[in-house]
């Protein structure tokens, strides 16, 4: 058959187009949705890109769009995603909402993949991987294992002639008042010795469950009953009520202002998360010079519990779940669980992947992870699923008792019969 | 002759034509249709399936899934023996009670002061109103600051007088955190008594003052007999949109105080929040929902009622 001069060529382009096209679909790319509250923290996001960017490079055609979502409205943002059929593929969440993803059977069992993989998540993991499990079945795999520290200003401590840092509370409240000064004369106090936040937010629970773990071993907000434990409450009430009463905490603070005293001098003790790295990292050089990271001062008890978590979400194609599995893997490995010390400055997760040389070179990473290896769950054994609202009405009963000096018994007989509303 | 009978064809009946009044009346149906088939799906819609929401037990509302299990009061019955549903209801009626009031008599003043001539009378208008269009965050946010414990121009002007001894934290106690709160609400709220009241006075003929004025009546006489009566109408509708406004009100109160301290300043708007995106108890927020818009109901109804009589 003999095909004219001029359509020759009309075919050919047609020939390669439709090559081209076809070699589209051969090669297709996926494109993995990763929203979190963390891509653009200094430090966290570095390593969130360098994880992401060796899974796309081990996985050719699949890319991980890794969008910042703030924080605040987070968990509103993804319940609606999930509610509306459009949840992400690889779903990274506040450890704290972890039970209302699980009720709601929106993620995928990993037991199956943990068991097949033989992975460290079963062995060598924090020991607050429990939080993920919900019926049985584990659900998602902790990022941040952590326990409380304290941060403490050297530099105060020296001026005022202490060698710090407490390491109970009887010395806690007895450093704060001397740490709390008026320099300038001027009857305004300059520098506090101690602050936790005053106002309605979840860092009240999170000061009083410290207080509250000193009192034992076995001591928490409630028994596995759901009975308030009084005695262990009243303790920690009343060595917050006790800092107030010597002025050596400033009112009216959340947990930023609570913060932000702390890394501009203004006040010389805080109880804080590992993330504390980062805003002593932001304070002024002649502050930060000073700011050091002890174990918290009550006993050896330190309140901590899981951060954050990733999860696969199980109405999503298999497809997607098995790469959304496959980042968890990579995730979970000792060379990035590593640089989740040396890129973001949090404690890993997994047991034993940083060596001595390196904890000896980095004095604020060995209290972190000491910290993080001993903490307490914060999780009250009762209310495990209720956890956000059982938080709230802690924070507001102890701001009647420590703040607006109400009588204990009488605040202690309203959170109980709330609490009993719930059960 | 007898005569025959003739045969009757049935005459078509004449058709009836509308007159031009059932015409018009035809074509204003025609034209509002639209807008009630939008307010029918954006307002209705979702009312009664907040409505039905609150029979039911869910958690996180999945369109797809619908409502499941039978209709049930128990949403209803654990609000009604919560103690803190009825703290919200007090503080909530507490608050709108003393908002209202609050950005009434500041919007009645300012509108007498900017209904009289006086040089920089633009100005002035532009600045009285200036809080109205400014957002409820930023607002928030510089009350924030104006209440700041230790670095508030509040506690300052306090002190510099003398009326306080030491500062006062307005966020850790219950009444000093919900008169910051109402003080934010009133500075924000006030430009739109401002703005209504002035529009009405200046509707009110000149003749009347005129004629109280050769009467011998004084200033106070005629505000109270002839401006306050001619304004009832425009107060009435006023009172009743700031009031519905105050019950949903919502960003100021929860970046000022979440609620806090104690609940103090947690108003039903706020709860209902809580509990639907906070603890996701769709449907008992739903139920909660359900009481703020009887009460809103009610509230319009008294005022309209108390303020319908017509001054001319």
């Amino acid at each position: 058959m003999r095909i004219s001069r001029t359509i020759r060529p009309v075919l050919l382009a047609l020939a390669i187009a439709l090559a081209a096209l076809g070699g589209q679909g051969t090669a297709q790319s996926i494109t993995l949705d990763m929203p979190s509250w963390q891509a653009t923290e200094p430090g966290t996001s570095d390593w969130w890109k360098a994880l992401i960017a060796d899974f796309e490079a081990r996985n050719p055609g699949v890319a991980i769009e890794f969008t910042h979502e703030p924080f605040s409205g987070y968990n509103q943002k993804m319940v609606t995603r999930f509610a509306g059929g459009n949840p992400p593929d690889i779903f990274h969440m506040p450890a704290a909402n972890f039970m209302v993803y699980a009720q709601e059977g929106w993620l995928a069992p990993l037991d199956e993949r943990l068991a097949a993989a033989d992975a460290p998540v079963l062995t060598e993991w924090s020991p607050v991987q429990p939080t993920c499990s919900y019926e049985g079945q584990t659900l998602c795999v902790v990022i941040l294992g952590y326990g409380y520290v304290l941060g403490w200003n050297q530099a105060a401590f020296e001026e005022a002639g202490l060698s710090g840092p407490p390491t109970t509370s009887e010395e806690l409240i007895e450093m704060a008042q001397a740490l709390t000064v008026d320099k300038d004369g001027d009857g305004t106090i300059d520098q506090y010795g101690f602050v936790f936040p005053t106002v309605t937010h979840a860092g009240v629970e999170t000061t009083a469950g410290s207080f509250i773990f000193e009192y034992g071993a076995d001591a928490h907000w409630v028994d596995a009953e759901g009975n308030l434990q009084r005695d262990a409450i009243k303790y920690a009430w009343t060595q917050m009520r006790r800092m107030i009463d010597d002025g050596s905490v400033p009112l009216g603070l959340d947990n930023n202002g609570k913060r932000q005293f702390f890394i501009e001098g203004r006040a010389a003790m805080m109880l804080e998360g590992p993330w504390i790295q980062g805003f002593i990292n932001s304070a002024a050089p002649e502050i930060q010079a000073g700011l050091q990271v002890a174990q918290t001062p009550f006993g050896g008890a330190v309140y901590g519990g899981a951060s954050n978590v990733l999860a696969v979400p199980a109405d999503i194609a298999s497809e997607r779940q098995e790469l959304a599995w496959e980042f968890i893997q990579l995730f979970t490995t000792s060379e990035w669980q590593a640089a989740y010390a040396t890129i973001a400055g949090q404690p890993p997760a997994r047991k034993g992947v940083l060596d001595a040389a390196f904890l000896a070179a980095n004095p604020n990473m060995e209290q972190f992870v000491q910290a993080a290896a001993v903490a307490r769950d914060y999780l009250p054994p009762a209310y495990v699923t209720e956890y956000t609202r059982f938080r709230d009405l802690a924070v507001e009963a102890t701001l009647s008792a420590v703040v607006q000096d109400q009588d204990y018994d009488r605040v202690l007989d309203q959170l109980q019969a709330e609490l009993r509303r719930l059960r | 002759m007898i005569p025959t009978p003739t045969t009757l064809t049935p005459t078509p009946a004449p058709r009836r034509r509308l007159t031009s009044a059932a015409r018009s009346r035809l074509f204003a149906v025609a034209l509002l249709l639209p807008a009630v088939a939008v307010v029918a799906l954006v307002i209705l819609y979702p009312l009664l399936m907040a409505a039905q929401m609150s029979f039911y037990d869910v958690k996180v509302f999945r369109i797809a899934r619908g409502f499941t299990g039978d209709p049930h009061l128990r949403n209803y019955v654990d609000m009604l023996s919560s103690p803190g549903f009825w703290q919200s209801l007090r503080v909530t009626l507490y608050y709108v009670f003393w908002g209202t009031l609050g950005s009434f008599a500041i919007g009645l003043f300012t509108a007498v002061l900017l209904n009289q001539p006086f040089r920089g009378r633009f100005l002035a208008r532009v600045l009285i109103v200036l809080p109205w269009p400014i957002p409820g965050v930023v607002a928030a946010s510089i009350f924030m600051w104006m209440f700041n414990a230790s670095f508030g121009v509040v506690n300052y002007l306090l002190l510099t007088l003398g009326i306080v001894a030491e500062p006062v934290s307005w966020f850790t106690q219950p009444l000093p955190a919900l008169m910051a709160v109402l003080a934010a609400t009133i500075w924000k709220g006030y430009p739109f008594f401002t703005i209504t009241l002035l529009a009405g006075m200046q509707s009110i003929p000149g003749e009347l003052y005129e004629a109280a004025r050769v009467d011998g009546a004084s200033a106070s006489q005629q505000f109270r007999f002839i401006t306050i009566p001619a304004l009832r109408n425009v107060i009435g509708i006023s009172l009743v949109i700031s009031t519905l406004w105050l019950f949903r009100f919502f960003e100021v109160i929860y970046i000022m105080t979440g609620g806090g301290p104690s609940g103090a300043t947690e108003t039903l708007s706020i709860q209902i929040y809580r509990e639907a995106f906070q603890y996701f108890e769709m449907s008992y927020a739903a139920a909660i929902g359900m009481v703020t818009l009887l009460l809103s109901v009610i509230t319009t109804y008294v005022y309209l009622r108390a303020t319908s009589r017509s001054f001319y």
